[in-house]
């Protein structure tokens, strides 16, 4: 009984705190109307068998894809000028520094800090957004990139007999877990860290993430940390495989990736591979647009850590948006005042912050594991319903990496809507904070005293949008899958049967990030 | 394969064509229709099982609260702060002119400030 009561206290001491759901602010959405929710639902059910009919009638599985290189028109050659790309990277390391001097330096309120509407709005709600929907910017402008890439040209200036890295040798069997361990510990970051709007514990997060970068880059080599061990370069990676645009090169001396063994790399042609692009002349750089969601057909499948890093990504994502519904709420209610999680609870509660933070935690592991092994059994699913005679085309874990990918953009388009009108309402803090980033008062450009106008989006647009980008990608998804199965398959009626588990996989996605934007949003707490 | 999207065109020309249109309240106009929303605050809750009130975009709202406590209120998105006694009820005038679901909170019960924010009830802002 104490020890309830104890709980009961701790809860009513901590309840101001909790409540922000991915990273920092509030959301005001109003849930979407339960006609639309509806017709979504049909809708996406529906066109997954136009989808299916057209698969049927039509011949499909060639590897080639249209595009057209932009750097040939001279606009885009001019705007590709490695004066404005230096520019532009030299602006992000800039923004870099300024976050972590606000941070560690400036007001501590979240709304009067650049910190935290830079970090979680702006870069990793916004970037997701570009990424996704234009290119991959990331690879661009990645400004512990261009830190570290600056150091290695002035090491080769001052010192050119001497190696710009330790050169101790990646272990093969590490793959990109590197990458996975930190985008885990982003992730709770986002969704369960207390502090993750406190300017300064955001700028030390900044500070360490940036040690261990550069860390990793002087054991390694750059090009090698970047591929394993930066998260964020994978995971912007990832949704700007479905971007209309790429960048490439041809005629390039093989980078490391191209000399690793041929079959269990993600090295698309070439395709968005930074090394090979740095290595390149210039006349054999290509910038690319080409059609949407090419990128999601792998020619090989991807490697293990890599899917575990792409079912992350989904989970998260839809775990962000369960946090806020009444669902959730009633959950965490439960797992507060249950007797089997109580001494978890009291194990995790000092370490992560509260009882909340700790259930939150339990949850997250939970969801995030869930989703995997629930993966892995429509894996097995798809190849128990691939007919016999073409299992030996794919082995279990290559049907697994190779349809993984195909999944994205139906989190891609669940992101999308979700965070439409939070990039656009809590995006505005950009406008006051650009003249007085460490909220001492400052007034650099005029427009410190911008109010945030709640009405720059409305809610039947935000519906909309929302109901119209789910379906879309979930259509997209059902597609994928299909002619990535053609290709393994060369056979209609093989691909078909192959995908009917994926089809209930996705359309069960696509009916949960419905239902997700259907519900009230609640703070728990 | 998809085609281009459609909706990023959208998106940026409704961001550009939509006026910003404030908070606009004519508070010395008796001639504005007020919608009128009642709260009643008994034991630091809102009184009965209704925690969510529904208005429409436009429409000139007018929020009378009353408690057995005095407590500050705010109703975020709107940022509007407002403190209700015992004896003197408070009456709140604004213009709904964004859509979206508030919550508003108590920042403070009795003398107490910022105790923490324990959402009360959500105000619901519909398209018309």
């Amino acid at each position: 009984m104490t020890i309830k009561t104890a709980l009961f206290a701790l809860l009513a001491t901590t309840i101001p705190s909790v409540g922000l759901a991915h990273g920092f602010a509030q959301r005001y959405d109003l849930p979407v109307p339960l006609a639309l929710y509806l017709g979504g639902a049909a809708a996406a059910v529906a066109l997954s068998f136009v989808v299916i009919a057209f698969f049927l009638r039509h011949e499909h599985g060639a590897n080639g894809y249209w595009r057209a290189n932009l750097l040939r028109s001279l606009p885009l050659r001019l705007l590709a000028h490695p004066v404005l790309t230096g520019l532009l990277r030299l602006l992000t390391v800039l923004v870099l520094l300024l976050v972590v001097i606000a941070g560690l330096f400036g007001n501590t309120n979240p709304f009067e800090n650049f910190a935290p509407t830079t970090v979680w709005v702006i870069w990793w709600v916004g970037l997701a957004y570009v990424s996704g929907l234009a290119g991959d910017l990331w690879a661009l402008i990645n400004p512990w990139n261009t830190v570290y890439r600056s150091l290695e040209w002035l090491a080769r200036k001052l010192r050119p007999a001497k190696p710009t890295c330790l050169g101790i040798r990646y272990p093969k069997c590490m793959g990109d877990w590197p990458a996975v361990i930190i985008f885990l510990g982003f992730v709770w970051a986002e969704l369960v860290w207390l502090s993750s709007d406190s300017p300064r514990s955001l700028a030390w997060a900044v500070c360490a993430y940036s040690v261990t970068t550069w860390a990793g880059m002087l054991l390694f080599g750059r090009h090698v940390w970047l591929r394993h061990g930066e998260a964020f370069t994978l995971v912007f990676g990832f949704l700007a495989r479905f971007a209309p645009t790429e960048y490439r090169s041809k005629n390039t001396s093989p980078c490391i990736a191209c000399t690793e063994s041929s079959s269990a790399n993600t090295h698309y042609s070439r395709t968005n591979c930074l090394e090979c692009f740095e290595n390149a002349a210039a006349e054999n750089r290509q910038f690319n647009i080409r059609p949407w969601a090419v990128g999601l057909l792998p020619e090989h499948p991807i490697r293990r850590s890599q899917m575990v890093l792409v079912l992350i990504m989904l989970s998260s994502v839809t775990f962000d948006g369960l946090l806020a519904t009444p669902l959730w709420a009633s959950v965490a209610e439960w797992m507060l005042y249950s007797d089997a999680l109580r001494p978890a609870i009291l194990l995790l509660q000092g370490p992560t912050g509260n009882a909340i933070a700790a259930i939150s935690t339990i949850a997250l592991v939970v969801f995030l594991g869930g989703f995997q092994v629930l993966y892995a059994l429509f894996s097995v699913l798809m190849r128990r319903a691939t007919p016999a005679a073409f299992r030996s085309r794919a082995s279990l874990a290559d049907m697994a990496r190779w349809f993984v990918l195909s999944l994205v953009p139906i989190a891609l388009a669940y992101h999308l809507a979700h965070y439409l009108s939070f990039l656009m309402i809590v995006g505005q803090y950009m406008i006051p904070l650009i003249s007085d980033p460490l909220g001492l008062g400052w007034d650099i450009f005029g427009t410190s005293l911008y109010v945030v106008n709640l009405a720059v989006v409305n809610a039947r647009f935000i519906w909309i949008t929302t109901v119209i980008a789910i379906v879309t990608g979930h259509i997209v998804a059902v597609y994928l899958s299909h002619a990535m199965a053609l290709r393994i398959f060369q056979d209609r009626r093989a691909a078909l049967l192959s995908q009917v588990p994926m089809l209930f996989l996705m359309v069960g996605y696509t009916m949960l990030s419905l239902w997700i934007m259907a519900q009230p949003v609640v703070e728990t707490g | 394969m998809p085609g281009p999207n459609p909706l990023l065109f959208v998106f940026y020309v409704s961001m550009m064509v939509i006026a910003t249109t404030h908070a606009n309240d004519n508070l010395d106009d008796p001639d504005v229709n007020r919608t009128t929303v009642e709260i009643t605050i008994e034991h630091r809750k809102i009184k009965g099982d209704k925690n969510v009130f529904r208005v429409y975009q436009g429409e000139h709202i007018e929020l009378l609260v009353v408690s057995d406590e005095t407590v500050s209120l705010h109703i975020h998105g709107y940022d509007i702060e407002f403190k209700v006694d015992p004896e003197e009820p408070a009456s709140v005038p604004f213009t709904a002119y964004a859509t979206g679901r508030f919550p508003v909170s108590s920042h403070g019960w009795g003398d107490q400030h910022e105790h923490g924010h324990q959402t009360l009830f959500y105000l619901e802002v519909y398209p018309q």
